[in-house]
């Protein structure tokens, strides 16, 4: 299978003000991922608040440039390159935010912001490029003539659907979603990711598909990976292996956080292990998770668990697996 | 005294009563129909959930219980009684401290509820000197111990700490810290959980639990979270276009829906 989007060790730290003194500190965000995205085989990346998703989601969108390692789009690095280079690159990798309201700009009709996407990648007539404003307003299920409408004018919903629309007007290969549902209710998170996956059907585009919601996954997606502070310490092929084969103990701390479906299956409220989510060592030398782990060892202090395939496409960093 | 009073409802422990409550938004072209002839009970020790899509009117019942709703807001009919007072007929000044006596509150989005210029300590001892005549000394410890409560680490660091240096779930259990100081009959829960990731929403759940075991404190959850009703709810209202379409214990709504709409947004779960 043809590789699409791929990571090399890719670490990407910010720079934090200490609050008591003058120093600045490196805080990593992304720390050491090598993630193969394969064409047609969309990754979910899965992870708590601050793990390092959305950082990791903008590298490989070629939007921020990693501090160590290079990001390989068909096997050329997007990392270092020119904007001039980038740009044939650019209508083929796109990004969906998670926050609609702040993608569009408020004085532009929805038609106006998607026209921009457009203009900015192709030469086209006005009436070819109203064409394909139509089009991809209508595949998204919206009435073409939103087109004419203000972002302030349509319900969250809807905003996300023209958001959508925009990313994908111009049938990129590979979209990055970062949340792209979080923002919206129940019945209309159904719709977004019932969208996702038939424009998915219908133009081969792989998305890297990021969330904190482990029952959207396998919705949209091939592949699980689980992030946590910033790493991948679990990695699933939903193929060949049941979601529910996962390993890792923070793996199982996640699923055994997601509410009953129904009144029955509650759960007595043991959450011993969910200590608080700031407390990781700053160390590369040991498991990050060990602080909150019920089954760490010794070891689990004094090395770092490295991924290992457990079974056929199934990765696990975890020194008791 | 022309109090509305009713000490029927006491005896079912029912803390907040709403009955047939109406609630327009007056718009310059238009007035906006936001709550109709809602009827909504919670009880002492009970978890209601109140669930809707967005725009369903929600978040409008809790400002209207709070009194803090809209100015272009209008409640057109209908009583809220609580803890067996209208607080309607209340008149004006006696009504704020009434509710605030009687309700916490806390919203989705916690870090925007939190005074950034104030310290979680300050914020903290000057609700409880709102409530209470006590010395500042006094008031701290009690802050201390509210902190506790709610499972935060180091309370005594974190009484230094700014809002903007805590995570989402963090400034979410100080909302509640805070919102339950004075041991509120009544606990507004509006969608506590959205914003914040799978682990900390069980955390979060996990205190509303113990909040209403050991106070007995009645709590208004608002969701459109099927999954969270589903884990902690003891009754639900579901609510469309401003009507409450169907109310019920939690099993009656999961096993034995009634309503069309009940049956879409149950169907809509992952
Ligand atoms: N521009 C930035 N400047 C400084 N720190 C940043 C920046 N962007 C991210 N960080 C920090 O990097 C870490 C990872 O952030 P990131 O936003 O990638 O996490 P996330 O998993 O997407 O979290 P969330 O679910 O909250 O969006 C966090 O500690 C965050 O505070
Ligand atoms: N200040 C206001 N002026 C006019 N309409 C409003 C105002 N606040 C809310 N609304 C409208 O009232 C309805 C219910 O809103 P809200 O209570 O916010 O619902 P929810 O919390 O379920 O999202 C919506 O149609 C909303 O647009
Ligand atoms: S390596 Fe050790 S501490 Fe880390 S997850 Fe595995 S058992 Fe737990
Ligand atoms: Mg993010
Ligand atoms: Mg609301």
């Amino acid at each position: 299978m043809e590789v699409l989007a791929e990571t090399l060790n890719i670490r990407k730290s910010y720079e934090k003000q200490n609050l008591f003194s003058k120093k600045k500190e490196k805080v990593p965000a992304v720390n050491g991922v090598s993630l193969k995205i394969q064409k047609g085989c969309s990754v979910g990346l899965v992870g708590e608040s601050g793990s390092g998703k959305s950082t990791l989601g903008r590298m490989m969108a070629g939007l921020e440039t990693p501090t160590e390692g290079q990001v390989l789009f068909r096997g050329q690095s997007i990392s270092n390159i020119s904007l001039r280079k980038m740009r044939p690159l650019r209508r083929n990798i796109q990004m969906i935010f998670q926050n609609s309201s702040s993608v569009f700009d408020p004085s532009y009709t929805i038609g106006e912001s998607i026209a921009e996407v457009i203009k900015n990648s192709e030469k086209v007539s006005k009436k070819e490029c109203l064409g394909k404003i139509e089009t991809i307003l209508e595949q998204v299920g919206l009435d073409t003539s939103y087109a004419q409408r203000y972002p302030k004018e349509l319900s969250g919903g809807q905003r996300q659907r023209a958001n959508i629309a925009r990313a994908l007007v111009l049938h990129p290969e590979f979209v990055v979603c970062d949340e792209p549902v979080s923002s919206l209710d129940y019945s209309l998170r159904k719709q977004v990711l019932t969208l996702l996956n038939d424009l998915r059907n219908k133009f081969g585009i792989t998305y890297l598909f990021i969330t904190h919601d482990l029952n959207c996954v396998p919705y949209v997606c091939d592949i699980m990976a689980i992030m946590y502070a910033g790493k991948i310490v679990e990695q699933i092929d939903l193929k060949n292996n049941s979601m529910q084969n996962t390993l890792h103990p923070y793996t199982s701390l996640l699923f055994s956080c997601i509410p009953a479906k129904v009144p029955a299956e509650r759960k007595k409220c043991t959450i011993e292990s969910i200590i608080d989510t700031t407390v990781i060592p700053d160390s590369n030398h040991c498991c990050r998770f060990f602080l909150r782990c019920p089954h760490y060892t010794e070891r689990c202090i004094n090395e770092e668990p490295l991924l290992k395939e457990v079974a056929n496409g199934h990765f696990v960093a975890c020194h008791i697996v | 005294m022309q109090y509305k009073i009713d000490k029927g409802v006491r005896s079912e422990n029912v803390i907040l009563d709403i009955r047939n409550l109406s609630l327009d938004y007056v718009m310059p072209d238009q007035n906006i129909h936001a709550v109709i002839d809602l009827k909504l009970v919670a009880r002492m020790g009970k978890i209601t959930a109140l669930v809707g899509e967005s725009g369903s009117g929600k978040s409008t019942v809790a400002l209207a219980v709070m009194g803090i709703q809209d100015k272009n807001a209008i409640i057109s009919n209908g009583e809220i009684y609580l803890a067996g007072t209208d607080v309607l007929s209340l008149p004006k000044k006696d009504k704020r401290s009434y509710i605030s006596n009687r309700v916490g509150i806390i919203f989705q989005d916690p870090i925007d509820s939190l005074n950034p210029l104030l310290t979680i300590g300050e914020q903290l001892v000057e609700t409880v000197l709102i409530h209470e005549k006590i010395t500042k000394n006094q008031a701290r410890t009690i802050a201390l111990n509210q902190l506790l409560a709610v499972s935060l680490p180091q309370p005594e660091e974190l009484m230094k700490k700014y809002p903007f240096m805590l995570s989402g779930g963090m400034c979410q259990r100080v909302m509640i810290a805070i919102a339950s100081v004075f041991r509120p009959l009544l606990l507004i829960a509006d969608e506590p959980t959205t914003a914040l990731d799978v682990t900390i929403q069980a955390q979060i759940l996990h205190h509303l639990d113990s909040m209403r075991k050991r106070d007995g404190t009645a709590i208004l959850l608002i969701t459109h979270d099927l999954g969270v009703v589903a884990e902690i709810a003891d009754d639900v209202c579901i609510m469309k276009d401003g009507h409450i379409v169907e109310s019920g214990t939690v099993d009656d709504i999961f096993y034995n829906p009634q309503h069309v709409h009940t049956r879409q947004l149950l169907a809509a779960t992952l």
